[in-house]
């Protein structure tokens, strides 16, 4: 898959709600620990690792690019 | 390799200086257990396919936030893992690090808010029998719109080695060297007061030595794999958050993979995150359904014949993974203040089922605290 094709779908899909905006003061819900992408923090490594070594498709945002470990 | 312990301890020391004025700072301990099983593992030398291992990691993460926009952070990791394909390898192979090996790693960033801007460098470094990896890399965010959107890109380079044995001479050969470098950009949108989106592209190249340092394959006798010195990887990922009640939010995350060597994958993973005893406490349950396709240089045995490129390691094998999961995390009101903090505990128990006879389950313990 072309790669500039996929940045320019994600940046599309990004934008196209940027009209949208919520007050600072209405953010009460959005910064509950349960909305965060990662609510259990540090936890989260150690099975995103697991996925990267038992898995051979491995990579993407905020996750193992493969390098760091020669576990098989 | 002491010139990059030097470098390392270069890092950490600059980062403890600045933190001198101490502002808050906070310590979790993660306890990691994996218990593997699974007959799977046409790599394994001695041909019975045994992939059993298990690993026990101690994690001690540190932050500190020396004022609201700039903190220092870093991680150290000693992890002891006993596999038993390593020791069938040894035994066939004479090449003698069975038994329980050992991984050390440490992790050391710094992250600094200037305006809409976030820059946050890192550097890591990790070393075990028959790989050592030094890795760096700067994540830079800008906040638009009163932080209703967010951008964010990284960068990394891993500078690896690996040190493979040679079945046919019977000895170690000369560290192989390999290398990673990865691009990745993110955007996160709110798209209302009770949900948001993020969606984000990445782009890995990797070259030098790929292969696992204990593959094997079948032609008639066990020889080593043999894969390109160079790969491809790409990633569209997005995640989606919704709050159903006050203390209940739906998560959906999905990407896509593809890479050079012709692995596509589909990984979709939906969740419940439950808060409780007035957020004090959250419970996360997950579920997570991975599929992918084979290597083009994956084939069970090469009795057929041997190839320019072969492997048949079960982790390029097709295959479907499910994997299910609970997490929580509480922090006691009795423990408020205690020794001066505020403490938090935690759990996780998984287990993951993949469709090619490999199965694990993973329990984590943590105790956190933030003074």
């Amino acid at each position: 898959m072309n790669i500039f094709r996929i940045i320019a779908l994600a940046a599309l899909a990004a934008t196209a709600s940027g009209c949208v905006r919520v007050n600072q003061v209405d953010r009460g819900t959005l910064s509950k620990q349960i909305m965060q992408f990662e609510p259990m923090g540090n936890r989260q490594n150690f099975v995103s690792e697991f996925h990267a070594i038992r898995e051979g498709a491995s990579g993407g945002v905020n996750q193992s690019a493969g390098g760091g470990c020669g576990c098989n | 390799m002491a010139a990059i312990k030097k470098i390392l301890l270069s890092f950490v020391l600059a980062a403890a200086l600045e933190a001198s004025a101490l502002a808050a700072t906070s310590l979790d301990l993660v306890l990691n257990y994996l218990s593997q099983g699974g007959k799977g593992g046409r790599q394994v030398y001695d041909g019975t396919g045994d992939q059993d291992l298990t690993i026990y990691e101690p994690v001690l993460y540190v932050n500190h936030e020396i004022d609201g926009k700039t903190a220092v952070f870093g991680s150290v990791a000693y992890d002891l893992l006993s596999s038993a394909s390593n020791k069938a390898f040894d035994t066939g192979t004479g090449a003698s690090e069975g038994g329980w090996q050992d991984r050390k790693a440490v992790n050391a960033g710094y992250s600094k808010r200037v305006g809409d801007w976030m820059f946050t460098p890192t550097l890591g470094f990790s070393t075990e029998l028959s790989y050592k990896s030094l890795s760096g890399g700067v994540n830079v965010q800008r906040f638009f719109a009163e932080e209703n959107f967010v951008l964010s890109a990284g960068i990394f380079h891993y500078a690896d080695q690996a040190k493979p044995w040679d079945i046919s001479a019977g000895a170690f050969r000369k560290w192989q060297d390999k290398k990673t470098d990865s691009v990745n950009l993110s955007a996160t949108q709110l798209l209302s007061e009770r949900d948001m989106v993020l969606a984000g592209v990445s782009y890995t190249s990797q070259s030098g030595y790929l292969e696992g340092t204990r593959n094997t394959v079948d032609t008639g006798t066990r020889v080593e794999e043999v894969l390109p010195g160079t790969r491809e990887k790409y990633t569209l990922s997005g995640r989606y958050v919704r709050s159903l009640k006050d203390n209940l939010a739906l998560h959906l995350d999905y990407r896509y993979y593809t890479d050079s060597w012709d692995i596509k994958a589909h990984t979709l993973e939906p969740a419940l995150a439950v808060s409780f005893a007035e957020e004090k406490g959250l419970y996360r349950v997950f579920y997570r359904l991975h599929s992918q396709s084979e290597a083009k240089y994956y084939q069970d045995s090469f009795l057929s014949g041997a190839r320019t490129y072969m492997t048949s390691d079960s982790d390029l094998d097709k295959f479907t993974a499910n994997e299910v999961g609970v997490q929580f995390s509480y922090a006691p009101e009795r423990w408020e203040g205690l020794m001066g903090g505020d403490w938090t505990w935690g759990g996780t128990a998984l287990y993951y089922d993949r469709s090619n006879d490999l199965d694990a389950v993973i329990a984590q313990l943590n105790l956190g605290v933030k003074f």
